[in-house]
């Protein structure tokens, strides 16, 4: 069994393509796309990773994040956060709230899937 | 000019001078008060030749009056 | 008297007529001399008229009836005392350089007209101290002027009595009667021939003059006589002394120093010796030459005065009027002529004081009392017709019968009694007390009117009480019990005995007393009040009349008339002055020919002019009338609030800059919360469309990664992922399109295409165009073709692109089971309507605020396409179109209203 990657992500197109290359490489893969409900999702099963979007309808991500940070069961889960806003204060906003790893769209599908063995093999 | 000031002061002492005569006679007093008098006339007369020739810096904007007599 | 003058013997040499033919000769050579001088004048040939000679015999008016009859009385009573009298002005002359050349100074910079003129102008223009003054003045002045008349009189009387075998003994009062008579015709003909008192008196000047020599040489004459005549020479005159009874020194000391004080405080303040001394200067260093000059003719005068008395007292009977010796000493010796001489020197010494007092109480009465009456009486004022000089002139000369007929009366009733001296003792002593006012007015700024004022109403209050009163005699106004146990018996209000103090001579207790008590009102009146704008400026000008040599001016900008001026002006000073000297202003301001501007300056020259006829108070006074009292903020004063005014300017000037500067930041904060607002925006605007873009494009770089592997991806998928990549392609494309749109609609840079069109066949064309979009859902549009037949003039792609937006959205976001939208048009006050209203859920109310905003797309119908720009651009279309865009609420589901007019506005103005 591969480790689990949970991807909150709204864009369909962008979750059929990640989907398709985790899987492609063994991981499982589940989705969620509503922010408002993406924290029950992570922490109704616990993934070994969690690939998360900053433009969510109804969350932003870093709020998730910070939550997800906060508690103890998900205080050190690795994160990786993807958003299609790419300015300097979006990276730092992800790394004081505690992102694993930041990346921008549009992204290398080897470097994601690189990120993502990195993060999950933690 | 302050010779001038302090002719009639000297003058004025001189004159009471006699008030602390105790005893004269009119005689003399009539010819210590008439030559007290004649000479401070003489030293009036010349310092008033000095003060005239001399600029008349405090005198600035004195003019002859006399030129204002027009008629009516 | 008249038994001390029958006592004279009985030698007759001179016949009376003779006498009053020589008499009247020699005042028609007076008249003469005066009219000459007074032509020579008009014609501006001053020449010896105005040297320094004339001058100083001009002063000898001081040398009155007094001097040349009764200082020989005096000298015969009490010895050497009487030089006392002349060693104060001597000692005021000698040091001209201290008051006089000051006195003189601002006589002429403020155009002084006499003593009560000066102490008025000095504190504040005050008319109640110009009436004080002149009051006292002539309280003063009277009984020396009834001393005159007596002198003259009893003069004719010593050779009237020559007479009394053969003829009646001529009245002595009618006698008086026609001295004063004639005495007030040529004072008012010479004396008001003018009206400026400061043009001077040329004739009269001269013609006394010529008496002050007349009189000097009478007495040298007669001294001559008597020394080497009847005496041998000044020894034996010596000798005489010593044997006389006053050989013995026995000056008292207080009454020497004591009257060497009032003599030259008399010097100072007496009416006619201001009027010679001041007003009648012409040039300031004739005072240089007047200084050892006017001394000496003091000095010639007193020489024979002693010897006089003592010949007079050894040769003539006891009991013989020494007042008179001078007369009798040379007809006791038959010297007729000399005795011819003596008697015309002691008349111009009576005349010669007598016209210049009259003169110059007269100014004083019409300034001081007659004119602020005249004006006060007319309030209109001085720009009512009616010639104000000949009020003036006429004024002056009631004045001048008026004085002389007082000091007549005067003389009737008081018997012609007392000594000669006495009585101008106590006229000294009463106009000395103008002295503390004057001297303080000229040398110490903080003297105020207040001050002025209780110094002399309580000076001269003491010396009436304890010299004037009492010098009528015991019984005469004052009761001999109240001089000798006070009033209602206190005894330290005894008038000769003031506060107890006893044994002191009563000369010397009222001269102390009135001087100390008006000096300390003065000084603590003038400290413990403030002195008014006016006075403030006066002071200065007065007391440092050296430094700046300009003139006071009190007026400001104004809105007098140049025409009322002149008008007045000509009343005052005459037609032909009055308008040359407009008329030099007029040049002067380079507007030769026309009436001059009204400047302050104008004002100022203007006053002082009128100064000159009618004194500062009145003429203040009636300028104010015209001009206007309120103008009087002052020259000086304004030059010290200068600097405030500068600084005030420059702290304004701050102010307004320093507002600037604060309404500056606030514009540059205001522009800044603008920016950062904008910056804001733009920050939010370029996230956006980062994220937009950056949303497909990792979609297509993704998918192209995954096919570029090759790999175990089957035909399925690379079918499947090549269509992801070309429709985000195009979505791409379309949001750069939608963009562009959106940027030439806000910039109002979009081109508009008007034709007619109808409305119909614009939605039938959105309709049909929204149905054929690729993967489009079915909706179901209900329509009512009838209604929407109406014709419409606009850009017709446009308002399609609005309909297919909305359509399109309501395809997208109608999330009914079996979807419908509804399009309902209809003509609603003059404008078109059409209605877009679906059956989905419609917008939530918070959203519904937002949803014309850009990238307000509010969920995550990306697949819809679209990048929530499309109700931004419709809204912009159908501002271009002269129409607007709403969501309808409440319409059980999405509902949008278009508004157009039928006509857009801007094709309106393209046909």
């Amino acid at each position: 069994m591969g480790k689990r990657v949970l991807l909150i992500e709204d864009e369909p197109n962008i979750i059929e393509a990640i989907r398709f290359i985790l899987s492609r490489d063994g991981f499982a893969v589940d989705t969620h796309s509503d922010g408002s409900t993406a924290l029950q999702a992570v922490q109704a099963k616990v993934p070994d990773l969690v690939i998360l979007d900053v433009m969510l309808p109804n969350r932003s991500g870093f709020d998730i994040l910070r939550d997800l940070r906060a508690q103890a069961e998900t205080e050190n889960l690795p994160v990786l956060m993807l958003t299609a806003r790419g300015q300097k204060k979006d990276r730092e906003m992800a790394e004081r709230f505690g992102a694993s790893r930041f990346m921008t769209k549009p992204f290398s599908n080897s470097e994601v899937l690189k990120s993502v063995r990195e993060l999950a093999s933690l | 000019m302050d010779a001038a000031r302090v002719l009639p002061i000297v003058g004025g002492g001189l004159f009471l001078m006699p008030l602390i005569w105790t005893a004269g006679s009119t005689r003399q007093g009539i010819i210590y008060i008439f030559a007290i008098w004649i000479g401070l006339i003489i030293a009036a007369a010349l310092l008033s030749r000095i003060l005239i020739k001399e600029p008349q810096s405090e005198n600035h904007g004195a003019t002859d009056l006399g030129q204002d007599s027009g008629s009516v | 008297m008249k038994t001390t003058v029958q006592q004279i013997w009985g030698k007759t040499v001179v016949p009376f007529n003779i006498l009053v033919l020589v008499c009247i000769l020699y005042v028609i050579l007076l008249f003469l001399v005066a009219f000459g001088a007074e032509k020579r004048a008009a014609k501006g040939q001053l020449g010896w008229l105005r040297s320094p000679l004339i001058y100083t015999l001009s002063l000898s008016v001081y040398c009155t009836a007094w001097t040349f009859y009764g200082a020989v009385g005096y000298a015969a009573r009490s010895g050497l005392e009487f030089v006392t009298i002349y060693l104060g002005p001597t000692l005021v002359m000698v040091g001209w350089w201290w008051a006089l050349r000051k006195l003189v100074r601002i006589g002429r910079a403020q155009r002084v007209t006499s003593v009560a003129d000066l102490i008025s102008s000095r504190y504040g223009k005050s008319n109640a101290l110009g009436v004080i003054v002149t009051v006292m003045a002539v309280i003063g002045t009277t009984p020396y002027i009834a001393l005159q008349l007596q002198s003259v009189t009893l003069s004719f009387a010593v050779f009237a009595n020559e007479r009394s075998a053969g003829g009646a003994l001529p009245d002595l009062n009618s006698t008086a009667l026609w001295v004063a008579a004639g005495l007030a015709v040529f004072t008012i003909v010479f004396g008001t021939r003018s009206l400026d008192a400061n043009e001077r008196h040329h004739g009269v000047v001269t013609a006394i003059a010529l008496e002050a020599v007349v009189k000097l040489a009478a007495l040298l004459a007669v001294g001559v006589f008597v020394v080497w005549g009847v005496a041998d020479g000044p020894s034996d005159i010596l000798a005489r002394i010593d044997t006389s009874h006053f050989s013995q020194w026995q000056i008292k000391g207080e009454r020497w120093f004591t009257l060497i004080f009032l003599s030259a405080a008399a010097f100072l303040t007496l009416p006619r010796m201001f009027q010679v001394l001041v007003v009648e200067n012409v040039n300031e260093r004739h005072l240089a030459t007047a200084s050892w000059a006017f001394p000496l003719y003091l000095f010639l005068i007193s020489l024979f005065v002693v010897p006089i008395a003592v010949v007079g007292l050894s040769a003539l009977p006891e009991g013989t009027n020494p007042d008179l010796f001078v007369l009798t000493v040379p007809l006791n010796y038959n010297a007729e002529g000399l005795a011819t001489l003596a008697f015309l020197g002691g008349f111009s010494s009576a005349t010669s004081m007598v016209i210049i007092a009259a003169i110059a109480l007269s100014t004083m009465v019409s300034n001081h009392i007659v004119m602020p009456i005249w004006l006060s009486v007319r309030k209109v004022g001085a720009t009512v017709s009616g010639d104000v000089r000949g009020v003036v002139l006429m004024s002056r000369r009631v004045s001048i019968g008026a004085i002389l007929a007082l000091g007549y009366l005067y003389y009737r009733f008081s018997g012609g009694g007392g000594a000669l001296a006495a009585i101008g003792l106590v006229s000294f002593a009463g106009v000395a007390q103008v002295l503390p006012a004057l001297l303080g007015g000229i040398f110490w700024r903080g003297a105020t009117r207040n001050g002025a004022v209780a110094g002399l109403i309580i000076g001269f209050s003491v010396w009436a009480y304890s010299m004037f009163i009492p010098s009528f005699g015991e019984g005469a106004l004052m009761s001999s019990a109240m001089l000798t146990d006070g009033p209602w018996g206190i005894g330290w209000l005894r008038p000769q005995a003031l506060f107890g103090i006893q044994g002191l001579d009563p000369l010397v207790h009222a001269v102390f007393w009135s001087m100390a008590l008006n000096t300390s009102a003065f000084v603590i009146g003038s400290l413990v009040s403030f002195p008014g704008p006016i006075e403030r400026l006066q002071g200065a000008q007065f007391v440092n009349v050296f430094e700046h040599s300009g003139t006071a001016r009190g007026w400001q900008g104004s809105a007098a008339e140049a025409e009322d001026l002149l008008v007045m002006a000509q009343r005052i000073l005459g037609a032909q002055q009055a308008q040359a000297l407009f008329q030099a202003e007029s040049q002067g301001q380079g507007r030769d020919g026309y009436l001059p501007d009204v400047t302050a300056d104008f004002i100022g020259k203007l006053e002082r002019e009128l100064t000159g006829s009618v004194g500062a108070a009145t003429a203040h006074a009636m300028l104010g009338q015209i001009i206007g009292g309120s103008t009087v903020s002052v020259h000086d004063l304004m030059a010290v609030a200068d600097e405030t005014a500068q600084m005030l300017e420059y702290s304004s000037q701050l102010e307004a800059k320093s507002q600037e500067l604060a309404r500056t930041g606030r514009q540059l904060r205001d522009a800044n919360e603008k920016l950062k607002e904008l910056s804001i925006q733009k920050d939010a605007f370029l996230s956006q469309i980062s994220h937009e873009l950056r949303t497909p494009m990792t979609s297509i770089r993704a998918f192209s990664e995954i096919l570029m592997d090759g790999g175990d991806a089957g035909d399925e998928y690379r079918q499947k992922y090549s269509t992801i990549i070309h429709d985000e392609t195009i979505r791409l494309t379309r949001l750069l399109d939608d963009l562009l749109d959106l940027s030439v609609l806000e910039n109002g840079q979009v081109t508009l295409n008007y034709s007619s069109a109808n409305l119909n066949d614009i939605i039938s064309s959105a309709v049909a165009a929204t149905s054929s979009l690729d993967g489009a859902r079915a909706i179901s549009i209900l329509r009512d073709g009838g209604r929407e037949n109406l014709p419409i003039t606009t850009d017709a792609d446009r308002l399609r692109q609005v309909f297919i937006n909305l359509i399109a959205n309501a395809t997208k976001y109608c999330d009914a089971r079996v979807p419908e939208l509804a399009i309902k048009a209809r003509l609603r006050g003059g404008m078109l309507v059409v209605d877009f209203v679906d059956n989905g859920s419609g917008i939530a109310k918070r959203s519904q605020s937002v949803i014309f905003e850009k990238f307000s797309r509010l969920s995550d119908h990306a697949a819809a396409g679209g990048a929530g720009l499309g109700l931004a651009i419709c809204r912009e279309i159908m501002t271009n179109l002269g129409g607007q865009i709403s969501y309808l609420p409440g319409q059980g589901g999405g509902a949008f209203r278009v508004t157009m007019p039928p006509i857009a506005p801007k094709a309106g103005a393209v046909k």
